[in-house]
């Protein structure tokens, strides 16, 4: 006979070890030794088992056990029962300590090293990540545990098949870990609250609203901070430069804009237009510090640019407080002042946040307010990384409230800007297309060339297949949803109850990943082509439809293509362990609906396929990143942008790597990717959008760092 | 006239999306070459219906250049006016391992013109050292204009 060890080795079996640990029970009890008889008895027991079986040491403890209570040893089998439970604290806590060692030891970042849910938006490893990271296996226990709980009162037919959805790794809840509470994941918020009150709604202090541009700046970083202390993913701050200017007006008056050279101070002598670069410095620095209270991340955050139609769309009727309004030409100087001055703040540090997105509003043929779209391509082509974000719905112009729709609908994603007010994203739960469709074709028992052969006759039941899987889906959304509303009626979420947020704007998101590799496994080629196009569309489609039938006023369903920046690591290499068939040219599922590391796909084709014939069926999600190897001119961007709009590519932006300088004493910085610094020539490391938001290349886990190599950049033949 | 391969380009024609088309059969052979297999007679023709094939498969295109065809220089001509007759919208650019003189017979059917050899010693466009020119062609009344362009080569590191 053998035993299994709880570490998976497996030994013969001793018994002498077992008598070691009845006998403690036995001397617990007052007993001198254990009892021969009992000892025999056990033996007897143990022995009808074959000689060749395996047992686990839980099944050795339960037989002991049973014995005890069996012979009538209650005292003794309440001993050695409270015995078992010490010892399985103890194992955890060694268990956990193990882990913090590994971590504190070992060369990898801190993304590689963390067990689960990595992420690079953490600089440095410190014993403040190790403490988010040591509990992230029990947060989803807990996690699961509430779910089921929930699931069992409102839909109790899947309570049991939530864990093995998400064990069999259809779906995956993003960031299910990160904490044990019920938080949502991200939020687009009003600053209406901080300008009426400060930041009391958030921490409670009795600190009362902001009065002048200092004071804000201080409250608007903290907010930053409280904000995303009590969600899971982003924050975005829609409003920013209509407060900012609130304030402005406050401190400067109300033509400031026009007397920006004017002395705002004496001592030091500052400029109106120094003053707001200096507030500028502390709200970027401010945000890109690490939160101690989200393991050492800083607090993901999001700003919004927009063009004049855009802005006065949205923000026309909007009054603060004290009955003014923003005005559009000082917030368009203070976007176009802040846009320019980021970028050159980032040739002295690569400041990660905020991450920008512009906002331009077309007519279906070009953006309606050329200024700004001028002003966009400018701003690239002096070597500055944003988002764009283009509406070619020129309906929505006819009313604000149905562009806000609009809008909304495209608001909820962790990377883009887009703000709607009071919204954003109460959960993601992505599925794992490329696992679904194999596990459809193996249930309908059909081989990969058989399906490759047929896909055109089997797509109506493999729509089917998707949508009862979804059925599923919509039913764990809504028992999370419903948890979110019983912490938000507990008083917990203080976003919602200081009206930064309003639960029932929050989206379910239903998140897509691995539909490149689901395509060719149904043989299909990532690239411009119509039969991937309509395989693409008849996913996104019905996710859009089945959303559309399941949301209610308080339950509302938005899907996105997301970018899954760990996840696709994670789901290639469960599916490759499975046995399920994955490109064995790539280490992780793509995350754009071209392939990255396609030197076929060109700049322009990746366009079409983040055109409207792709991305329309979708509400958010990955925007296209063209990646670049050397910035383009103004007019190249300007026919780019053209490009954009007539293909309907509604969210894009071009990535070209940064280079940082590794000597500490030179530390250059140059908008290009270099090896070789050209002021010191030492060593330079790159920054990258590998996803979404700008970070050192290193930061990055593993399998993103082997894909950031692999991905092709648009550069110039010979 | 053959041509190897396509690509989209951003470098090559400053302001324009270019369609760059490697064509094959290259007499001129500077030692260094980047594209030796371009001297070889390879790849598919180019003719006015492949031209049109290709132009339809990249929307987005502000310019199309002939990178080589040092061969046929009359061709290249009769290629680019024709793109300029069916694409109005479209400009058309040579990239020529020869010098100026050689090309002058083509100006009239091109906005952009790269002349020179490679020389390995002088470098390529963006080299302060470079042989090569790039001109802009601004048509006019007394026949084809030179605007030389290529200090917009020069690396513009920021």
């Amino acid at each position: 006979m053998n035993v299994i060890k709880r570490n998976g080795e497996i030994q013969p079996f001793d018994f002498s070890k077992i008598e070691v640990a009845v006998e403690s029970a036995f001397k617990a009890c007052g007993y001198e030794k254990t009892p021969i008889s009992f000892i025999e008895g056990l033996k007897h027991f143990i022995d009808m088992f074959d000689d060749d079986y395996t047992f686990k040491v839980e099944k050795l403890q339960d037989i002991v056990e049973t014995q005890l209570m069996y012979e009538k040893y209650y005292t003794v089998a309440k001993a050695y029962i409270l015995y078992r439970e010490k010892h399985k604290d103890l194992r955890f806590i060694k268990e956990r300590v193990d882990y913090m060692d590994t971590y504190a030891k070992s060369d990898a970042n801190a993304a590689t090293s963390s067990e689960t849910d990595a992420n690079a938006n953490v600089a440095i490893k410190n014993v403040a990540n190790l403490d988010g990271e040591v509990y992230k296996t029990l947060n989803r226990q807990i996690q699961r545990y509430r779910m089921k709980k929930k699931l069992k009162e409102l839909s109790p037919e899947v309570a049991d098949q939530y864990e093995k959805d998400l064990l069999s790794h259809i779906i995956y809840v993003h960031d299910e870990a990160s904490s044990p509470a019920v938080k949502n994941y991200c939020e687009a918020v009003s600053l209406y609250p901080l300008v009426q009150e400060g930041t009391h709604g958030m921490d409670g202090l009795g600190a009362t609203a902001p009065k002048n541009l200092s004071s804000f700046c201080g409250q608007f970083c903290n907010l930053a901070f409280l904000l995303s202390a009590q969600c899971k993913g982003a924050v975005a701050f829609g409003e920013f430069f209509n407060v900012f200017d609130y304030y402005c007006v406050k401190d400067f008056g109300e033509d400031y804009i026009n007397k920006i050279d004017e002395l705002a101070s004496l001592y030091p002598k500052r400029t109106i237009g120094d003053t707001i670069h200096q507030s500028f410095q502390q709200i970027v620095y401010g945000i890109n510090q690490p939160a101690g209270n989200r393991s050492y991340q800083s607090p993901f955050t999001n700003i919004s640019y927009y063009d004049s139609n855009y802005w006065h769309a949205l923000f026309d009727d909007f009054y603060f407080p004290d009955g003014s309004k923003p005005s559009w030409e000082r917030v368009s100087y203070l976007q176009k002042d802040f846009m320019r001055w980021f970028n050159k703040e980032r040739t002295k540090t690569l400041l990660t946040f905020p991450v920008e997105t512009m906002a331009l509003l077309s007519n279906g043929n070009d953006i309606i307010d050329k200024e700004y779209k001028d002003f966009t391509a400018q701003m690239y082509s002096e070597g500055h990384s944003f988002f764009t974000y283009i509406s070619d719905n020129p309906n929505g112009l006819a009313s604000c409230c149905r562009l806000r729709n609009e809008i909304q609908e495209n608001v909820f994603t962790f990377t883009n800007g887009l703000t709607g007010v009071q919204t954003g994203s109460a959960n993601v739960i992505t599925l794992n297309l490329n696992r679904i469709i194999q596990n459809w074709a193996k249930d309908r028992e059909m081989d990969r060339e058989y399906v490759k052969e047929h896909f055109k006759d089997l797509s109506a039941d493999f729509k089917q297949y998707l949508v009862d899987i979804l059925e599923r889906v919509y039913k764990y959304h809504i028992a999370y949803k419903t948890l979110l509303y019983d912490t938000e009626k507990a008083g917990m979420l203080n976003a919602s109850k200081a009206n930064y947020i309003k639960m029932n704007k929050l989206y379910s998101t239903i998140g897509e990943n691995g539909i490149n590799e689901a395509a060719e496994f149904i043989g299909l080629t990532c690239n411009y082509n119509k039969p991937y196009m309509e395989f693409c569309r008849l996913v996104t489609g019905t996710i859009s439809e089945q959303n559309k039938a399941h949301s209610t006023k308080l339950f509302q369903f938005n899907q996105e293509f997301v970018p899954a920046e760990g996840l696709s690591s994670k789901n290639y290499n469960w599916d490759k362990e499975d046995g399920y068939w994955v490109p064995e040219n790539r280490v992780l599922y793509n995350s754009y609906f071209y392939l990255a590391d396609d030197p076929e796909t060109s700049v322009l084709d990746k366009f079409r396929l983040h055109g409207r014939e792709f991305t329309e069926l979708l509400d958010g999600g990955v925007g296209l990143h063209c990646n670049l190897e050397e910035h383009l001119t103004k007019f190249q961007y300007l026919k780019l942008i053209d490009f954009a709009i007539a293909q309907g590519t509604s969210y894009f932006t071009f990535n070209i790597p940064n280079s940082e300088c590794t000597d500490p004493n030179c530390h250059h910085i140059v908008k290009q990717p270099l090896d070789v610094c050209p002021k010191c020539g030492a060593p330079m490391r790159q920054w990258t959008r590998v996803i979404g938001f700008l970070r050192p290349i290193d930061d990055f886990d593993h399998y993103r760092h082997i894909e950031a190599k692999h991905r092709y950049y648009a550069k110039e033949v010979k | 006239m053959k041509y190897v391969d396509t690509k989209v380009v951003f470098r090559e024609v400053p302001d324009e999306v270019t369609l760059a088309i490697n064509i094959s059969n290259c007499p001129v052979k500077c030692p260094g070459c980047h594209s030796s297999y371009l001297a070889q007679d390879i790849g598919e023709v180019l003719d006015n219906e492949s031209l049109a094939m290709l132009v339809k498969r990249n929307p987005g295109i502000s310019c199309v250049s002939f990178m080589g065809g040092d061969a046929e220089p009359a061709k290249v001509r009769e290629l680019a006016l024709w793109l300029k007759k069916d694409y109005p919208g479209l400009k058309t650019c040579w990239y020529s391992g020869r010098d100026l003189e050689n090309a002058r017979p083509v100006l009239d059917a091109l906005d952009f013109v790269k002349v020179g050899p490679y020389i390995d010693e002088c470098g390529p466009l963006d080299s302060p050292t470079t042989n090569q020119r790039f001109y802009c062609v601004k048509q006019g009344e007394q026949g084809p204009r030179l605007e030389d362009w290529t200090a917009r080569f020069k690396k513009n590191i920021f």
